[in-house]
């Protein structure tokens, strides 16, 4: 699987309370699979996949085909996993935020998740995707899509219901992740020719972007 | 946020199993990964050399920055590329982004490789995490909390201890890849090994058919079988080197090598009273010897010659200075089909350079390696003769290889002077190719000595990683009188990542050492502490150089060198940089090019904040020939 010829590593990684479907739906999107057992993550595991990524440019064009590897990191909802999970946040490019459109307490905790992401996350305000999954079992549902929708746009990042037992939207949350990261990927790099791109702790050169310097860091 | 371990003790036996496995697999994805970036990273450096006009600033504008072919004088307006300003043909451009935005062929690969590689995402993760990795760190924290757990009895190899650097040992292993479920196991294996403490007197073939069972046993794999020679008993006599493969399961132990090198090497070398470098590294060596010596069988006496036999000088890619070469060198080489071994015969030198040239003397030993492995593992010595330029040696130093292995194998000889109260200096050296030349009835030759030419393309010809630092210079708070333009720098040293491993094992404890040259009288030395076992180590440490003054930093220079600590040896060189504004009084080595004259004018240009920089890692640090010639003028 990793021998190396793709052209890039692009690391994902889910995350949401226990039961919630990660597991199932990153099986899902490697596998096509489903199982409904209920197998409990101990701590994180990962899945990997290739895919091939065509860039859209702003004109419509497509680009040519960019050989992609996943490493889809799996982690453990229970809480006493915590400290284990979280020190895999910071090693993601993106994240799948997940919970389970049929338990109202997993959707509540979402907040407590993005807080957590903040911290632990490469960046403050790193690429997420929120995914309602379980959205096949309809007559369960808790969480109307409205109110999901709009915790979504209030920390701006796409929302998909999605189910993890018959594929829908599984696919598509993970491209739209992914083309967020290869966009966000170019403007980096876009940023570094500005010549003085390199000064930072200033925050000047880079203000339009998210890794605002963190001023904690102790630098003595 | 620094390195921190996590509480793990939570952990059941099996869930710690489950996830090391999960590391495990982990691990093989960053291996793969880490290769094809040291290609990528090798492909640009290529094209990087090729074009010449790279950092060295003077050029007439009339000729392409990159394929070196003339412009037309009218396109000299609007081909600048707007990364590097050098100024290209248009079949030396690459279109980028939206729109007609091009950048010349080095500046977009380069880009393009910020993506590949994934810098672009470490760049930034770097700016918040100076701490490793999260898998690394969970397997270092399941290290450091050890629960009394089936993991740890199931260890086949006793575990008293877990210590990196063996003071009494230090395994090596190299297998032969048959396949990855092989090269997995066989990873596992090693990490056991290496997190046994080997006490000297435990009996190596038990040990050693203990572990290879129990790989056996775990994995249902027959094909891992291993010959494991002593080539490092000849200098740590407890030490086991696993080294070489074959197909069949072949558990042999050479006999030990004549020990006369030893004897004679740690009479000569006069021990504790070596240069700065050495003195601390050989004071900490020897109270980590003592220690450990107090709780083994062993003498301090055998402990002590051992050190000295041990004791190599700075690595010649590190450190030292050069002279005009002169001189020839008298040698033989043979194969001995008994030993399977290589034998290099040195007779004798005539008319070598004064390496101290003041005294007009030198005391001059051979250091050979067996090209292409330029590691410890192929470096030997002769012992050092004292004050003179015609020394004579009669010492053999050997190589256990097989005769098959030979013919692609070259034999690098060097001379060099050892510097009692200073650096080493270089004072020739000649390579001998193996593949044409008869083993088995050899006889004596002469070869002329030759200089090395490190020039700055040399340098960095081969990929030797990256080091990640910030500087800042800081301007005085109170501007008094007297000290109006003292102010201080700052030199963040960040993480150095994809470093080119220099022992067997693949990985390195690494830490960089600084310098700001020239030194006014005060020490300007600094290390960070050492980052055990990573090939991307993060060191989040800052050098402080109070009393600076802007003006004088651009006169100065800043070197930071990455060292590979070996307790049981000197430290090995991984790579370095040169950190000045390129131009400047002799006196100090300025040979500074591209990103490491831009960084440091950085700094210099905006003093209060940082200016961070990933810069590419020299393979030497040695002296360029033109300002050689200078400097002996
Ligand atoms: N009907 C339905 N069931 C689902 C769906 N996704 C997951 N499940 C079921 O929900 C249960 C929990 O799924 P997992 O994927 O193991 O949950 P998890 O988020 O990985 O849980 P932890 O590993 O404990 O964090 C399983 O029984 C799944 O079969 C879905 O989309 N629809
Ligand atoms: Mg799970
Ligand atoms: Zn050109
Ligand atoms: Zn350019």
């Amino acid at each position: 699987m990793s021998d190396g010829d793709y052209d890039y590593l692009i690391k994902f990684l889910a995350l949401g309370d226990s039961g919630v479907g990660k597991t199932s739906f990153l099986y899902q999107y490697t596998d096509g699979k489903f199982n409904s057992k209920f197998i409990t993550t101990v701590g994180i595991d990962f899945r990997e996949k290739r895919v091939v990524y065509k860039s859209t440019g702003p004109d419509g064009s497509s680009g040519k085909g960019q050989k992609i590897h996943m490493q889809l990191w799996d982690t453990a909802g229970q809480e006493r996993f915590r400290s284990l999970t979280t020190a895999f946040f910071r090693d993601a490019m993106g994240f799948l935020l997940l919970f389970d459109l049929t338990n109202e307490q997993s959707f509540l905790n979402v907040r407590n998740w993005m807080s957590q992401l903040q911290i632990h996350a490469y960046c403050e305000n790193p690429d997420i995707v929120l995914c309602g999954n379980k959205c096949d079992l309809s007559d369960q549902r808790a969480v109307s899509e409205d109110e999901a929708r709009e915790l979504a746009e209030k920390y701006g990042i796409p929302y998909f219901e999605t189910s993890a037992a018959n594929g829908q939207n599984v696919n598509q949350a993970v491209d739209v992740l992914l083309d967020l990261i290869m966009k966000r990927m170019e403007r980096c790099v876009d940023k570094s020719w500005i010549p003085d791109g390199t000064v930072r702790a200033n925050g000047n050169t880079n203000a339009d972007l998210s890794e605002s310097p963190d001023k904690s860091k102790c630098t003595c | 946020m620094l390195q921190s371990d996590i509480n793990l003790g939570f952990l059941s036996d099996s869930e710690r199993e489950l996830i090391l496995e999960v590391l495990r697999r982990d691990e093989e994805l960053r291996q793969a990964e880490d290769q094809r970036i040291r290609k990528l990273k090798t492909e640009l450096l290529d094209i990087k050399r090729r074009g010449a006009k790279r950092g060295s600033g003077k050029y007439s504008q009339r000729v392409c920055g990159r394929c070196l072919q003339p412009l037309s004088r009218l396109m000299v307006v609007s081909c600048q590329c707007r990364l590097c300003h050098h100024y290209v043909c248009h079949s030396c451009r690459t279109p980028v982004g939206p729109k007609d935005s091009w950048l010349c062929s080095v500046c977009a690969m380069e880009s393009d490789l910020k993506k590949r590689t994934g810098d672009w995402f470490y760049d930034q993760r770097v700016n918040r995490f100076l701490a490793s990795p999260a898998p690394d760190l969970v397997r270092s924290s399941m290290k450091n909390k050890p629960a009394p757990s089936e993991y740890r009895k199931r260890k086949w190899v006793s575990t008293q201890s877990l210590t990196y650097s063996q003071p009494s040992g230090t395994c090596y292993q190299r297998v032969q890849e048959n396949n990855m479920k092989n090269v997995k196991y066989v990873k596992l294996f090693q990490q056991e090994i290496r997190e046994s403490t080997v006490s000297p007197e435990m009996d190596v073939d038990r040990l050693f058919k203990k572990s290879v069972k129990g790989t056996q046993r775990t994995s249902g794999m027959c094909s891992l079988s291993i010959i494991f020679t002593n080539i490092l008993i000849k200098v740590i006599p407890s030490s086991v080197l696993f080294s070489e493969y074959t197909s069949t399961l072949d558990l042999r132990n050479e006999p030990d090598s004549p020990p006369a090198l030893v004897v004679t090497r740690s009479k000569s070398v006069p021990g504790l009273d070596e240069e700065e470098e050495e003195d601390e590294d050989i004071d900490s060596l020897v109270s980590f010897h003592r220690s450990n010596m107090a709780s083994s069988s062993s003498s301090l006496n055998s402990s002590k010659s051992t050190l000295g036999s041990l004791m190599s000088i700075y690595s010649e890619a590190g450190d030292y200075d050069s002279v005009e070469v002169s001189g020839d060198l008298v040698f033989s080489i043979r194969y001995d089909e008994h030993t399977q071994s290589l034998h290099v015969f040195i007779k004798e030198c005539h008319g070598l350079a004064h390496g101290d040239s003041s005294r007009k003397q030198s005391n001059p030993y051979v250091k050979c390696y067996l090209l292409p492995e330029k590691s410890r593992q192929s470096k030997r010595k002769t012992s050092i003769k004292r004050h003179t330029v015609n020394p004579v040696f009669n010492e053999t130093l050997k190589y256990t290889i097989s005769r098959a292995q030979l013919c692609s194998r070259s034999v690098l000889i060097s001379l060099w002077h050892h510097g009692r109260f200073s650096r080493n200096v270089f004072l020739g050296e000649a390579e001998i190719a193996l593949d044409c030349r008869d083993l088995d009835f050899p006889t004596e030759e002469t070869v002329i000595l030759m200089s090395k030419t490190p020039s700055s393309v040399a340098v960095f010809a081969q990929y030797k990683g990256e080091l990640v630092i910030s500087l800042k210079y800081v301007t005085p708070k109170t501007q008094t009188p007297m000290k109006i333009k003292e102010g201080e720098l700052h030199v963040l040293i960040k993480e150095a990542k994809n470093l080119v491993a220099v022992k067997m094992g693949d990985t390195a404890d690494s830490f960089v050492k600084g310098y700001l040259l020239p030194t006014k009288g005060k020490s300007t030395k600094r290390k960070t502490p050492v980052v055990k076992k990573n090939l991307n180590p993060h060191f989040a440490h800052t050098f402080v150089y109070k009393e600076v003054g802007l003006e004088q930093l651009k006169e100065m220079c800043l070197e930071l060198t990455l060292w590979d600590r070996e307790a049981m040896s000197s430290n090995e060189f991984l790579g370095g940089v040169r950190l000045s504004s390129g131009k400047g009084k002799e006196e100090v080595e300025m040979d500074s090019v591209g990103e490491e004259v831009s960084l440091w004018q950085k700094m210099m240009q905006y003093p209060d904040s940082w200016a961070e920089g990933t810069l590419p890692l020299r393979s030497t640090m040695g002296k360029s020939k033109e300002k050689l010639d200078l400097l002996n003028k």
